[in-house]
């Protein structure tokens, strides 16, 4: 070890980074570990063998009811799918999300950041934003292999069944819970002391996540479709609220101050 | 330059610093020692911005640390006892992150990451992920992460924990380079002798609180105040203890079985005795004892001085149970040398002491 050139190392002068670059360097770092996380990609990867066995046996009798009622029920028996493979391979992503703070923190990896000149803003932003953004990659591979594997399986006029407004609503509705049940995953694992404890809390989330979700599809064959597309709007609006909320609140002293 | 002034720090009803005050200059190094719990981490947090103080406050290289605390992260490193490192990552990869935080450029980064990778001896190593490193290049990794940006203040928290004792010595001899470069370096550490080789001064804390505070030299003078010489003798002592007493600067003689060292034809001797006594002047007092017993007919085998170490110091300081800690505090602040003598006078008369204390044969020093 060179001791002697300690002194000789070049001095620096150096400007504070933007809050913009920073938070974008700690998503994607934050992305890279997600996407690396072997055990989400099996999970991920399982989902979609679950997803394309449910399309062979729900899915393909369904088609086989040519009467109109027949392919109406099986256009929104496909719309409902599209809601469960959307949600399904994002699921384990939104569970990553609960170690983004509290994982790190256990592992020591968060207190070199905490420790960097990054604003609070950057870093909750930052690692918010790394875990969204795999959600809704997983979420969108989802969906694309869900039509493709309609089209492949029973051919792609089939796709027309899919009620074009219920759809639209379904999947935009998807990055909207997506973005909601990651945040609400990172900022929960900020703000509790251990990975365990985020983990109990993510979970209880996803679970409540999908019954309202299904409980919302189910409500709009009730209440019609112009109710479902408030609900897809009111859930853009409570999660983009609460990640500001918690972006202008966040505090990197109280992480530490967690024993 | 560091300096703290009643820095506290408390979480809920539990006070995990109280009412610390230090200073430490440029180009120094400050040993905070303490047991688990004790409150160094947590000091360190408070002053590298991680944690807010309950009360009291400091400045960082200049910067008060709860107004300006993006500043003081700007300008301090900090190594913890895990590496805390993204392992899948190279490690050139991880300190240009890193490097890109500090909002270094590009080119510059590049500059000193080549340049911190040779330092550490890392150069071999910057296309293996850092998963397959020892603990030991993780530290220096993690060491190379606190310096990419040239912070002034650096906090070591433990930085040699958990390592073999080459990468151990080879962190230490970083610090003193670090040191060198006229940064002000606070260390955490439980190891003793590490405190004693590295620091100009040494804070010793036990519940949050600073016990006792100086250099390592001073620290170890104001416990011991006297030297413990031991002679050891082939026979019975010759000469009654009350004449040995009469030579000036003899304090407290007293005579003692040898002890078998362990082997039968050892044991099997004439067991012989150990003359002890105390003496704040050694150099004078010593040739004199030993004259009048080799006069007397006294066959000596070996004569040993023992001093005080930071070790003695450090049980003294966090063995005085018996004292309250408002009382702890005050002969901290008050006279620290007088309550560490009084707590070595203490173990000394410890009949146990033997046992609990590693016996140290040092030349008097």
């Amino acid at each position: 070890m060179n001791t002697d050139t300690q002194s000789d190392i070049t001095r620096i002068t150096y400007k504070k980074a933007s809050t913009i670059h920073i938070t974008w360097l700690i998503a994607r770092r934050q992305m890279l570990e997600a996407i690396r996380d072997r055990s989400t990609l099996m999970m991920s990867g399982m989902f979609l063998i679950i997803q394309t066995v449910l399309v062979l046996i729900s899915v393909g009798p369904a088609l086989q009811d040519h009467t109109v009622v027949g392919l109406q029920r099986a256009g929104f028996l496909m719309a409902f799918y599209l809601l469960f493979v959307g949600l399904m391979p994002a699921t384990p992503a939104i569970g990553i999300a609960s170690g983004v703070f509290a994982g790190d923190k256990e592992r020591g990896c968060l207190t070199p950041l905490l420790v960097t000149p990054a604003s609070n803003t950057a870093i909750l932003a930052g690692k918010v934003l790394g875990a969204i953004l795999p959600a809704l990659a997983y979420a969108g591979i989802g969906i694309l292999i869900y039509f493709a594997e309609i089209a492949l399986l029973f051919g792609p006029d089939k796709l027309a069944l899919l009620p074009v407004g219920l759809s639209i609503l379904i999947v935009l509705l998807i990055p909207g819970i997506v973005l909601f049940g990651t945040a609400l995953a990172s900022v929960i694992s900020s703000r509790v002391g251990t990975f365990q404890a985020a983990q109990n809390f993510s979970s209880l989330i996803l679970v409540v996540l999908w019954i309202g979700l299904y409980g919302l599809l189910f409500l709009q064959t009730i209440l019609g479709l112009w109710a479902f597309a408030l609900a897809v709007a009111g859930v853009y609006m409570i999660a983009i609220l609460f990640i500001a909320f918690s972006a202008i609140t966040w505090r990197r002293e109280e992480v530490m101050a967690r024993q | 330059m560091i300096e703290t002034y009643d820095l506290t720090r408390r979480f809920g009803t539990f006070t995990a610093v109280s009412q610390v005050s230090l200073r430490v200059p440029d180009g120094a190094i400050l040993a905070l020692l303490g047991p688990n719990g004790a409150g160094k981490t947590t000091t360190i947090r408070m002053l590298s911005g991680l944690l807010a103080p309950t009360e009291g406050n400091a400045t960082v290289a200049g910067y008060d640390i709860r107004r300006e605390a993006d500043a003081v992260r700007a300008c301090v490193g900090l190594v913890t006892d895990v590496p805390g490192l993204f392992e899948q990552m190279k490690a050139p990869a991880y300190l240009d992150f890193f490097g890109s935080i500090y909002g270094l450029p590009s080119s510059e980064r590049t500059l000193r990451i080549d340049e911190l990778l040779e330092f550490f001896d890392l150069t071999t190593h910057r296309n293996e992920k850092m998963a397959g490193f020892s603990k030991g290049m993780k530290q220096k990794v993690a060491l190379a992460r606190a310096l990419i940006h040239e912070p002034a203040i650096l906090f070591l928290d433990e930085p040699t924990s958990g390592l073999d004792p080459l990468a151990a010595r080879s962190v230490r001899e970083l610090i003193v380079g670090f040191k060198r470069s006229n940064r002000s370096i606070i260390l955490c550490t439980h190891d003793l002798d590490e405190a004693e080789r590295l620091a100009d001064q040494v804070a010793i804390i036990r519940q949050g609180h600073i016990v006792a505070l100086d250099t390592p030299s001073s620290l170890r003078k104001q416990a011991t105040g006297e030297t413990l010489v031991q002679i050891e003798l082939v026979d019975a002592c010759p000469l009654p203890l009350e004449a040995l007493a009469t030579i000036d600067g003899v304090h407290d003689p007293h005579l003692r079985e040898k002890k078998a060292t362990g082997s039968l034809s050892t044991a099997a001797q004439s067991p012989g005795s150990i003359l002890e006594y105390q003496t704040p002047q050694p150099k004078i007092t010593n040739p004199q004892m030993l004259s009048r017993l080799i006069m007397a007919g006294a066959q000596i085998v070996t004569v040993t001085c023992e001093t005080r170490s930071l070790e003695d110091v450090y049980a003294s300081a966090m063995g005085d149970v018996g004292t309250s800690l408002a009382d702890v505090r005050q002969q901290a602040m008050g006279d620290v040398g007088a309550s560490l003598a009084d707590s070595r006078q203490q173990a000394l008369t410890d009949a146990n002491r033997q046992n609990t204390v590693p016996s140290m044969l040092l030349k008097d020093n």
